[in-house]
């Protein structure tokens, strides 16, 4: 009878600050964990570290001015961002933009989008644990990329560069030639960081398997972009809801089976390689010559009474834009609706039941931007 | 036995370990940045003395020049003692380690076990790192580096007991003496008998080192430097000066015991001028492969390199000592033994792949979660 | 596909399917709006969400505007089995901001609902967990309003801080001496209390007490302190 006395050993959760002090948490970020033992019990993420009220500094700023807002939002994918908001501005005021500043937009788009998942490949392979050679080989081709926009725009990171109606100055005359050698240069990089990571029997030992969701699960959660294909739900708002040019060009759309943190990775990997075939398509498509900016704009933009919720597909997920307009030539309202917010936001769901060191992991597999998710 | 006084022949000889070690480090920690530099597309040091050889020596001086930060609420002789119960122990197994058959500090008998079982005290200075720091997370990475350690010690043990086993020594097979285990290695080195000890040697060789793939304890991006956390200048320096010490160790060790020593392939009779170049060879390779692992090898989770080591490694293990049984008992010729240690090596590829690749069920907490 | 005005299919279907509740339509770029009464809200949310021919499943994007005269919660969904949209807008007057919850239909309402919360002031009725989640706790006011500056925001800070001390003088009865500022006093405290140890610890040691001895002697300076103070 005493071996059925069960013994029950007191323990006490132990709360564990993954601090906003901390190389893995992707900017300032931080997570509560419950942890039992190695499990995770529960998780309360803290956000708003970064937040510097772009919505409501963007109602004082007139229509160019809020443009810049966007860059610092969405400091990964700016071009994505801008583009939104232009297109916000521009369904209001019923904007046609010419042909060649859509193709430049196009280009510049999806190289930022491959830009992007880059870092992503670079901070996730840190985060699992290599050593720093996949961030190291993932950022040489993002140093290309970044010179090609440095040519093009003039900045780094901050471009600034989209307007309502068009795009702010045409290309250098040597733009084609670039830009198809920063197309031949990154296939190769991403071919070789996918050699480096893709197969790793180390790298599929942590990730396979590490959080699945179905896809019921992640459109209730709110996801989009990445983590929502990754379920297997084929939804990309530039075959879903084509906005600009994109119902030209022909590519895949990647989409995993499980959603899990390695399909996730997949099918960004995969991603990227489509992005360089929409660039290379839009490099033979693009016309020659042609303005680049629509006619008629005046000084200060100002747009007729309404309102719209305009979204691209940033390399995170859905990117929108809500603006209402009064009249006048600053936004009332400039909601800013981020994907990495709404993805972010069930990470407790994702966390809960699995150890203290694939958090770490599942929160990198979300690939989040915290000024979008702070704004 | 230099000038014939055993006092200066052992002062004589440990000071030549002494220097040694710093130079060892200081040469180690360079070659390290430069080689994971390498493979990372990028150059490595480069400014600091010409192609950055005196990289070295200027982290050696920052580090010695910092402040000795202690936390106020650390238990004071247990974090001041942990660096030195991690290195002491490491040098301390130099003394039993043959470079040559005449270059050593003492030829022990009982040499490899001593080594093992020395280096093994290290595990109680990680503890103490942890326990003494009063730090969440240097207390999560003491509990997983010691358990850690300690799962993998036994398989490095077992595989370097299943060689002494056969090692061909005067008087029979056995000995647990380096030198003459690598005297046996006259004609063939042991790796070809024995691959399947190699094989968990260097693996638990590696989760030893606390390097890529198994460093979860001093995992940068999770817990922060685990039980070294709150160690910073000379006392870090110390952790870290261990570590490299126990590479020179597991190295020169996998080389004498698996490739030949000094023996293979040129022979006992060259002298020293030949044989040590041979042995820093070999022992250069292990440290270029450790080097080379840890910048392409994400790390594992504690829970699945605990599995390994237990669930693969060590099984494995026994059946190499249990091969080793019967080859002595029936007087197998070396060949056999080799072709059968060879087939435990194919189970043990076996068995990684299919850990790795099978159809993955999805866990319990996602099944609850869909009200499964 | 951009919907126009008044032809959008899915409205039809809602007209359909719920003839009861009042809606007024509003055309806007890329999706059809509805303005709906804040009382025929979660009946509605539900049949949008349940109901098989409108199926929408996924909320995008939650907002609140401040129209000075009221205010306003936006919400956009989407189906993804028919692939239509809606937005749903529903006014909200200034005197009582409450607005039932939409979190036990779409989780991705929650976070969303936390943040117009803290930057407007609409309250959600039924939410779990209404912590403000960008900004910190007890800020007392809410940073999105129109009625919140923008610009000449210290102006505005100092005015809002005598309006309170005002408001909290007013409330005091009549008579009472003036709030004390008690963090100066905190303050002010610790440094005795330093001195005091300090001092006590000096003498102790000019005695020649040992530790236990001497932590005693500082323990009644203390005593003694705390005696004279209370």
């Amino acid at each position: 009878m005493a071996l059925q006395q069960e013994h029950e050993l007191e323990t006490i959760d132990l709360h564990i600050n993954v601090g906003p002090q901390h190389p893995a948490t992707h900017g300032v970020f931080r997570m509560i964990l419950t942890v039992d033992g190695e499990k995770v019990v529960d998780c309360d993420p803290v956000i708003g570290y970064m937040h510097r009220g772009a919505e409501k500094l963007s109602e004082n700023c007139d229509y160019r001015q809020a443009i810049g807002y966007q860059d610092r939002t969405e400091y990964l994918a700016q071009f994505n961002a801008e583009w939104t908001y232009c297109l916000a501005v521009e369904k209001l005021m019923g904007l046609q933009v010419p042909e060649r500043a859509e193709y430049i937009r196009v280009i510049l788009g999806e190289l930022n989008r491959v830009a992007s998942h880059l870092m992503f490949m670079g901070a996730f392979g840190t985060d699992v644990g290599f050593f720093g050679t996949p961030f190291m080989y993932a950022f040489r081709e993002r140093e290309v990329i970044q010179d090609f926009f440095e040519a093009v725009t003039g900045e780094r990171m901050m471009y600034n560069y989209f307007r309502p109606g068009g795009v702010a100055w045409d290309v250098p005359h040597d733009f084609e030639e670039q830009c198809r050698y920063v197309v031949q240069h990154v296939r190769r990089g991403v071919e070789e960081l996918d050699a480096l990571m893709t197969d790793n029997e180390v790298f599929l030992a942590r990730c396979r398997g590490l959080s699945p969701v179905t896809p019921e699960e992640a459109i209730n959660w709110g996801f989009s972009g990445p983590m929502l294909r990754a379920c297997g739900v084929k939804h990309d708002l530039r075959r879903a809801e084509p906005y600009s040019i994109y119902d030209r060009f022909d590519f895949d759309i990647p989409t995993g089976t499980q959603g899990d943190v390695y399909d996730r990775y997949l099918v960004r990997m995969e991603e990227m390689r489509q992005s360089l075939r929409i660039v290379e398509q839009a490099l033979r498509q693009m016309p020659k010559q042609g303005p680049v900016m629509a006619e008629g704009l005046k000084r200060t933009i100002r747009v007729p009474p309404g309102e719209v919720y305009s979204r691209t597909e940033s390399p995170r997920g859905e990117y929108g834009v809500y603006l209402v307009s009064k009249g006048g030539d600053k936004p009332w309202r400039l909601k800013i609706r981020s994907a990495a917010f709404c993805n972010l936001s069930a990470l407790k769901n994702l966390v809960v039941g699995n150890y203290v060191a694939d958090a770490i992991i599942i929160l990198g597999s979300i690939d989040i931007v915290l000024c979008e998710v702070d704004r | 036995m230099i000038g014939g006084n055993p006092w200066l022949d052992a002062f004589l000889r440990l000071l030549v370990v002494a220097t040694g070690i710093p130079l060892a480090v200081i040469v180690l920690n360079y070659l390290e940045r430069k080689v994971i530099g390498r493979v990372q597309n990028r150059l490595g040091p480069m400014r600091v003395g010409p192609y950055g050889t005196l990289q070295a020596i200027a982290d050696t001086i920052k580090l010695l020049t910092k402040e000795d930060v202690r936390p106020a609420t650390a238990d004071r002789w247990v974090f001041e003692l942990a660096p030195y119960v991690v290195v002491v122990p490491t040098v301390v197994a130099l003394v039993a380690l043959p470079v040559t058959d005449d270059l050593w500090v003492r030829n022990l008998g009982l040499a490899l076990f001593f080594i093992l079982a020395v280096s093994t005290l290290s595990i109680v200075g990680f503890l103490m790192a942890g326990w003494g720091s009063d730090n969440k997370y240097a207390i999560l990475g003491a509990m997983r580096s010691a358990a850690q350690l300690i799962s993998y010690e036994i398989p490095l043990v077992m595989a370097a007991v299943a060689v002494a086993m056969v090692a061909h020594a005067d008087g029979g097979r056995g000995s647990l003496n380096l030198v003459e285990i690598v005297e046996g290695q006259g004609r063939v080195p042991y790796i070809a008998w024995q691959p399947l000890a190699f094989f968990i040697f260097t693996v638990a060789a590696v989760a030893e080192l606390y390097r890529q793939p198994f460093d979860i304890p001093v995992a940068e991006s999770e817990v922060v430097g685990g039980p070294l956390v709150e160690y910073s200048g000379m006392r870090w320096a110390m952790f870290m000066m261990a570590e490299y010490v126990n590479l020179v160790l597991l190295s020169v060790l996998a080389s004498l015991v698996f490739l030949g020593g000094w023996n293979w392939p040129l022979g006992n009779e060259v002298g020293p001028a030949l044989q040590v170049p041979l042995v820093l060879l070999k022992t250069f390779l292990f440290i270029l492969f450790f080097f080379w692992v840890r910048a392409a090898l994400p790390r594992l989770r504690i829970d699945q390199l605990m599995a390994y080591s237990w669930q693969v490694l060590l099984p494995l293990a026994f059946y190499q000592i249990v091969v080793n049984g019967l080859a002595l008992v029936y007087g197998w010729p070396d060949p056999v033994l080799g072709l059968l240690s060879g087939g435990g090596m194919v189970v043990a590829a076996y068995l990684t792949y299919r850990a790795v690749r099978r159809p993955v069920r999805r866990p319990l907490a996602a099944a609850q979660r869909m009200g499964v | 596909m951009p919907q126009d005005a008044g032809q959008a299919p899915v409205v039809e279907r809602l007209r359909a399917i719920l003839p009861q509740v009042p809606w007024e339509f509003v055309a806007t770029p890329n999706d059809p709006a509805i303005v709906v009464r804040r009382e025929d809200l979660p009946h509605l949310m539900q049949t949008l969400k349940e109901h098989p021919d409108l199926a929408f499943d996924y909320l995008r994007c939650l907002s609140g505007v401040d129209h000075i005269d009221q205010l306003e919660v936006v919400y956009h969904l989407r189906s993804f089995r028919h692939g239509h949209t809606l937005a749903v807008k529903v006014p909200v007057p200034l005197e009582d901001p409450h607005v039932p919850t939409m979190t036990h239909l779409w989780q991705a309402a929650n976070w969303h609902e936390r943040e117009t919360h803290e930057m407007f002031g609409i309250v959600f009725d039924g939410h779990p967990d209404l912590r403000p989640l960008l900004l910190e706790e007890g800020l007392g006011y809410h940073p999105l309003r129109k009625s919140h500056p923008l610009a000449e925001i210290e102006e505005w800070q100092e005015d809002f801080l005598e309006r309170e001390e005002a408001l909290v003088a007013a409330a005091a009865p009549p008579g009472a001496r003036a709030e004390e500022d008690e963090r100066a006093k905190k303050i002010a405290l610790a440094q005795k209390k330093a001195e005091v140890i300090k001092r006590a610890r000096e003498e102790a040691r000019a005695k020649g007490l040992t530790g236990e001895e001497e932590r005693k002697y500082v323990q009644e300076a203390l005593r003694r302190l705390e005696q004279e103070g209370g």
